[in-house]
């Protein structure tokens, strides 16, 4: 007679046997990894590349012509990087071919170097039009592309991804200095007006990182990149030539490791996979639901409110929730579809933290929905405006 | 938005300089995804798949710090423990507030299934989750107690202990039964 050591081992090898696979799986895993990614901005495309592949694209992006000096490998932060540019003309430069889009560029490529050996990374800015090869036709609005790749093939048995980027939005909302694009490896990038001249990311802990901003021919707005750990939020001030602060933005925490903390978080609202709960974590917000979570909001020190738009399985699928700083009597949520609500009761933080939470259901919105949700004080000022922060897929 | 994933689709993600080192995430979950489903499933998640593909998910995020494949698979491993125990914790909170209902294997899985390994399952299910994770991760993975161990989130005095006790607890519920 077997033992039960054996019957254990048969039986789980048989019902192994029976378990399902979906074909999709890895689109899905990936869709997913991307979820609870931060899309400060309005990214409308973006992918992540091995080295090999990144410089294939970005071969045939440049068309061979942009030289990256090796000399000066400048530390991130320290020493200023090089830049490089290759003018164009008017018409199409080349055409990138990627998975599913393609590019055809009308402005100089831009290339700024940041790091040296297996760390340095390569940044390609350049503005142009989508295509989309089924329909054989161009894109009517302008796109900001980035793709940032490491130089140097990585070191062997390291993890991660060596390259990738994104076109988003090439121009600026009125009234704006300054917008974040996206961000690949540890790099933050985006556009600015003409006058801004110099960009700095000032950690939560107080490190002041410099960046870079650069301009080419053709492009519609400057180009600025900052690298810092994308585990740790921070605020990017933008600066003219003379040295005035004219603008800034507030990075939140990307990627964090998030685990639920002992001491436990503040209930806010019931959520389709169970209760959205609000946890501080080294000065650090993060709101999770059924293990899903988006953190990263600096408890202090940020705009006077932060709002999420919420959507997906884990979430209710459609309410907008955030938290505000003192003094912000109410908010306003638009979205882009003409919705509008307010809310005015708020959920209190932790104590001396100053934080109150608020949420609100909202229609259920399609994928191109945005928003923007407004803090007044008592007496009617606007104190922030902020774009909401989509979630879920 | 559509994401292009090229350097996903390609399955290179992480590569080395050489092919032989060259096993990223998108080659790992070629290699471990079914695995990895495969111990939800006898972990007894209601969705393996879910479970799975969140745990790669995961690996995805934070593939910048892992240093080797080894690390990756350890992880992802412990991934699937913790979020199939998390899922259970769930479903036990659901439950309470759901009018009760018996799981129903499904008719497929009724006929190809022995009779005898049915028995075993179903004894297997009625173990404390810990006991449950270290019975499977022994003898369906053969991993080691160390291994054991790190996958769980216990000391191997534990998993020695979980597993001793998971045994004695089949055999008395297996014996119970015939």
């Amino acid at each position: 007679m077997n033992t039960v050591e054996d019957r254990l081992r048969e039986a789980l090898r048989e019902r192994a046997t029976h378990s399902p696979i979906d074909p999709d799986a890895w689109e899905q895993a990936v869709a997913r990894s991307r979820r609870r990614r931060w899309r400060v901005g309005r990214v409308r495309a973006g992918f992540a590349a091995p080295a090999a592949a990144a410089a294939a694209i970005i071969a045939i992006v440049i068309g061979m012509t942009s030289v990256i000096p090796r000399s000066t490998p400048g530390q991130s932060g320290s020493v200023p990087p090089t830049q490089s540019s290759s003018a164009t003309g008017g018409k199409p430069c080349k055409v990138v071919r990627n998975v599913r889009k393609m590019w055809i560029c009308f402005s100089a490529i831009v290339n700024v170097k940041q790091g040296s050996g297996h760390q340095a990374t390569v940044t390609s800015f350049f503005f142009g039009y989508s295509v989309n090869p089924q329909a054989d036709n161009v894109g009517r609005s302008p796109d900001f592309c980035a793709i940032s790749r490491l130089q140097l093939p990585p070191a062997p048995n390291s993890a991660g991804p060596d390259g990738g980027g994104s076109c988003t939005k090439a121009t600026l909302n009125a009234g704006d200095l300054a917008d974040s694009s996206g961000s690949i490896l540890n790099i933050q990038y985006g556009i600015a007006a003409r006058l801004v001249t110099s960009v700095t990311a000032v950690l939560i802990d107080g490190r002041r990182v410099r960046g870079v901003v650069v301009s080419g021919r053709g492009f519609l707005n400057k180009a600025w990149l900052v690298t810092y750990p994308k585990q740790e939020a921070a605020t990017l001030l933008f600066f003219d030539a003379a040295g005035h602060q004219v603008s800034k933005l507030f990075m939140p925490a990307y990627d964090q490791d998030f685990r639920v903390p002992s001491s436990g978080g503040i209930a806010l609202f019931r959520a389709k996979g169970g209760s959205m709960v609000a946890y501080l974590v080294n000065g650090l917000i993060t709101f999770s639901v059924a293990n899903t979570w988006e953190g990263g909001f600096p408890a202090a020190g940020g705009p006077a409110v932060t709002g999420l738009l919420g959507s997906g399985s884990y979430w209710a699928g459609s309410e907008c929730f955030g938290y505000v700083h003192p003094g912000v009597a109410r908010v306003v949520i638009r979205l882009t579809s003409g919705y509008q609500t307010t809310a005015s009761a708020f959920t209190p933080g932790w104590p001396g933290s100053g934080v109150r939470f608020f949420a609100t259901g909202v229609p259920q919105y399609g994928p191109a929905t945005q928003g923007t949700v407004t803090a007044y004080d008592a007496a009617g000022h606007v104190m922030a405006q902020e774009p909401l922060i989509g979630t879920g897929p | 938005m559509a994401d292009l994933h090229a350097g996903l689709e390609t399955g290179r993600l992480g590569a080395g300089t050489g092919d032989d080192v060259a096993v990223g995430v998108a080659g790992l979950f070629r290699a471990r995804y079914p695995e990895m489903v495969r111990l939800a499933d006898l972990l007894g998640a209601d969705d393996p798949e879910d479970i799975a593909q969140e745990a790669f998910a995961r690996l995805i995020r934070k593939h910048g710090s892992l240093r080797n494949p080894e690390a990756a698979v350890a992880y992802v491993r412990r991934c699937v423990v913790n979020l199939t125990r998390n899922r259970h914790r769930h479903l036990r909170v659901v439950r309470l507030h759901t009018p009760a209902g018996r799981h129903e294997d499904s008719s497929e899985q009724a006929v190809i299934l022995r009779e005898d390994h049915r028995e075993v399952l179903a004894a297997l299910a009625g173990l404390p989750p810990r006991r449950r994770e270290a019975i499977v991760l022994r003898y369906w993975l053969d991993l080691s107690e160390r291994e054991i161990a790190a996958a769980m989130g216990v000391s191997p005095g534990t998993v020695k202990s979980n597993v001793s006790r998971g045994l004695a607890a089949l055999a008395q519920a297996l014996g119970d039964r015939t």
